[in-house]
C-alpha cells in the first residue's frame, strides 16, 4: 500500500506542477475576489475607510428599502427569460429552413446571420443609438416616410419601450449564435428518421415537432444554458446605450453592481447585488440542466 | 402539390430574406452613413445613398480621435493575454485529461464553474486589488484578470479534445522514459492544431470586445483600448452622425475580418464548445 501511495503523490507533484500557472491567475484574479465579494457584501464600505461589518444587513436592504433594486431585479429576470427563449426559438426555425428547407445560399445566409456576433456590444450600441435616434435616425424616418407617424417615437427614452427596444439590440446580435449551432445539430440527425416521418405523411411542421426538435434536444439545452448564462451581463449595452435611464427604468443587476460599487461608493452594498445576481446564475443553470436530466 | 411546395418555398425565401435584412441592414446603414458628410447627412436624411463619396471621413477620423492609440493597446493587450492563457491552459487540460492526481474532480469543479459565474462578481475586489498593489491605470490591469478569465473556457476546451486523442500513445512514451512535458510537447501538441487556432480566435475576440474591465479598470486616456475608447468619442461627437458611423466601421473591420477569414474554424470551434459538454 505504501508505495502505490508515494506513486500517486510524485505523479500528483507533476500534475499541480502542470496547473501551477493556470490557477495561479484563475484563483489570484477570480477565485480569491470571489470570495472577497462575499466577505465585502457583508460590511459597510466607502472605498477607501475601514469596512464596518454589518452581517447580512445589506441583503435586507435592498430587498426593503431600494426601489431601484427591485426594478433591476425586475428587468433582469424578464431579460434572462426573454433571452433564453426568444433568439433560441429564432434560431431553431432559421436553422431548419437553413437545412431542412434545403435553402440556396445556406452558407451566405450563415455568414450575415452571425456577423453581429463578433462586433464589441459597443459596436452595436453605437449603431443602434443612431438608429433609433428620434429625429435623424433610420428607423423614425422610415415608419414618417410609410405614414407611421404615430409609432415614430424616442425609442430610447421612453420608459416603457426602452427595454424592448434594448432587448432588439440584444436579439440582433446573439440569435446568430442559436443558427450556428442549430445549423450544425440538425446536420446530424440522422435523414432516414425524416424519410420515415413524410412516409407517415408528416409534413414540414411536424417533421420538425417531432424529428428535429428531439433529434437536437442535447443542443437545444446547451444553447439555452449558454444564452441564460450569458444573458445576465448586460452591463455593456446599458452602459453604452442608456445609463439606466430614463429615470431607472433601464437599470439591471449588472449595472447597479457598477453604479453602487464605483459611482456611489456603496461598496458593500454593489458587491452584495452581485452575490444575487451570482446566485440568480447558478441556480437558473443548475435548473435547466436539471431539467434536461430528468427529461433525458 | 407541386405548386404548394412552391408556395412554401417561397415563404421561407421571404422570411430569410427579411431576416437577413434586419441583421445586415444595420450594418449597411452604417457603412453609408460613413461615406457622407454630416451636413449631407443632416438635409437628406440618413437613408439618402451619398451624393459625392466621402471617403475624407476616414482620412479625417484618425486626426480628430485617437483612434490609432486605442488600436495600438488593443493589440497589446490582446496579444498578450493569447499567447499566455494558451500556453497556461493547455497545460493545465494535459493535467486534466491524462494525470492522476488529488483533488482532480474538485478542481476541475472550479474550472465548470468560472465558466458560469459573470465577471460582475470578482470586478469589485479587483479593482481594489490592483490598485494595492499599484497595478490599476496600467495595461496589466486588463492583461493579467482577461488571462484569468480565459482559462477556464479554454481548459474546458482543449480538455475535451484531448480526451478524444488515444492514450495508448502516451503509455508507450511513458514506458521508453518519456517524461510528461516531453510528452505534451511532441504528442499531443501536433495533435491540437485545429482546437489551438479556435481557442486563439475566441481568446482574441473575448479579449478584444471586452469593456467591463477597460472602463473600470483604466481610467488614462492613453490606454484604453478600442471599445472603450469608440464609447469616448461617441460621447464627445454625439451630433456628428458621419463621425460616429466612420468610427463605429473602422472599429469592426478587425473582428469582422477575423471572422470571414476563419469562419469555418469559429463554427467547428463554437459547435465543438457548445455541443460537448
Amino acid at each position: 500500500m505504501k508505495p502505490l501511495i508515494r506513486s500517486t503523490l510524485r505523479k500528483s507533484t507533476v500534475a499541480y506542477l502542470f496547473l501551477l500557472p493556470a490557477f495561479f491567475f484563475y484563483l489570484y484574479f477570480v477565485g480569491w475576489p470571489a470570495l472577497q465579494t462575499f466577505y465585502t457584501s457583508l460590511t459597510e464600505w466607502d472605498g477607501i475607510g475601514p469596512k464596518t461589518f454589518v452581517g447580512f444587513q445589506n441583503y435586507i436592504d435592498l430587498f426593503s428599502v431600494e426601489p431601484t433594486f427591485w426594478i433591476a431585479l425586475r428587468n433582469t429576470l424578464l431579460w434572462v427569460l426573454a433571452s433564453a427563449t426568444l433568439p433560441v426559438w429564432l434560431g431553431l426555425v432559421v436553422s431548419s429552413m437553413l437545412v431542412r428547407g434545403k435553402a440556396r445560399f445556406g452558407k451566405g445566409f450563415q455568414l450575415i446571420f452571425f456577423l453581429p456576433q463578433v462586433i464589441s456590444m459597443v459596436i452595436a450600441a453605437v449603431i443602434w443609438k443612431w438608429i433609433y435616434d428620434p429625429t435623424f435616425g433610420p428607423l423614425n424616418v422610415i415608419l414618417r416616410s410609410i405614414g407611421l407617424d404615430a409609432w415614430a417615437t424616442g425609442w430610447l427614452g421612453d420608459p416603457k419601450i426602452v427595454m424592448f427596444a434594448l432587448f432588439i439590440i440584444y436579439l440582433w446580435q446573439t440569435y446568430g449564435f442559436c443558427v450556428i449551432i442549430f445549423t450544425a445539430a440538425i446536420q446530424g440527425v440522422d435523414p432516414h428518421l425524416y424519410e420515415a416521418a413524410k412516409m407517415d405523411g408528416c409534413g414540414s411542421a411536424g417533421q420538425f415537432r417531432y424529428i428535429t426538435i428531439p433529434g437536437i434536444h442535447q443542443a437545444i439545452t446547451s444553447v439555452v444554458v449558454l444564452m441564460t448564462v450569458g444573458s445576465f451581463s448586460i452591463f455593456d449595452l446599458v452602459m453604452t446605450t442608456t445609463n439606466g435611464g430614463p429615470g431607472y427604468s433601464s437599470y439591471v443587476i449588472s449595472y447597479y453592481v457598477y453604479y453602487q460599487g464605483f459611482i456611489q461608493n456603496r461598496v458593500g452594498f454593489g458587491a452584495a447585488a452581485s452575490i444575487i445576481l451570482t446566485v440568480f446564475v447558478l441556480v437558473v443553470t443548475r435548473l435547466i440542466i436539471y431539467v434536461r436530466e430528468r427529461d433525458r | 402539390m407541386r405548386s404548394l411546395e412552391g408556395l412554401k418555398k417561397t415563404q421561407m425565401y421571404v422570411f430569410l430574406t427579411i431576416v437577413a435584412l434586419f441583421t445586415a441592414g444595420p450594418f449597411i446603414l452604417v457603412l453609408n452613413t460613413s461615406l457622407r458628410t454630416t451636413k449631407e447627412v443632416i438635409k437628406n436624411g440618413p437613408l439618402a445613398l451619398p451624393s459625392a463619396w466621402a471617403w475624407n471621413n476616414y482620412v479625417h477620423i484618425w486626426k480628430v480621435g485617437n483612434f490609432s492609440t486605442y488600436f495600438k493597446n488593443s493589440v497589446i493587450v490582446t496579444l498578450i493575454v493569447v499567447v499566455v492563457s494558451l500556453v497556461i491552459s493547455i497545460m493545465a487540460a494535459y493535467a486534466f485529461a491524462y494525470l492522476k492526481f488529488i483533488g482532480k474532480e474538485m478542481l476541475f469543479l472550479l474550472i465548470v464553474l468560472g465558466l458560469i459565474i459573470p465577471i460582475e462578481l470578482i470586478i469589485i475586489p479587483l479593482f481594489f486589488n490592483l490598485k494595492s498593489i499599484s497595478l490599476l491605470n496600467t495595461r496589466w490591469a486588463i492583461i493579467m484578470p482577461q488571462i484569468a478569465l480565459s482559462v477556464p473556457f479554454t481548459v474546458f476546451l482543449f480538455r475535451g479534445f484531448m480526451k478524444d486523442i488515444s492514450a495508448s500513445l502516451l503509455e508507450s512514451a511513458r514506458m521508453d522514459g518519456s517524461t510528461e512535458f516531453k510528452n505534451l510537447i511532441y504528442i499531443i501538441m501536433p495533435l491540437m492544431t485545429p482546437v489551438v487556432v479556435a481557442a486563439a480566435i475566441f481568446a482574441v475576440l473575448g479579449t478584444w470586445n471586452n469593456f467591463m474591465l477597460p472602463t473600470i479598470l483604466i481610467r488614462n486616456q492613453d490606454l484604453l483600448t478600442l471599445p472603450v475608447g469608440l464609447n469616448y468619442f461617441r460621447t464627445k461627437f454625439t451630433m456628428d452622425y458621419s463621425m460616429v458611423a466612420t468610427s463605429a466601421i473602422i472599429s469592426a473591420i478587425p473582428t469582422i475580418l477575423t471572422y470571414i477569414l476563419f469562419q469555418r474554424k469559429i463554427i467547428t470551434g463554437l459547435t465543438m464548445g457548445a455541443l460537448k459538454e
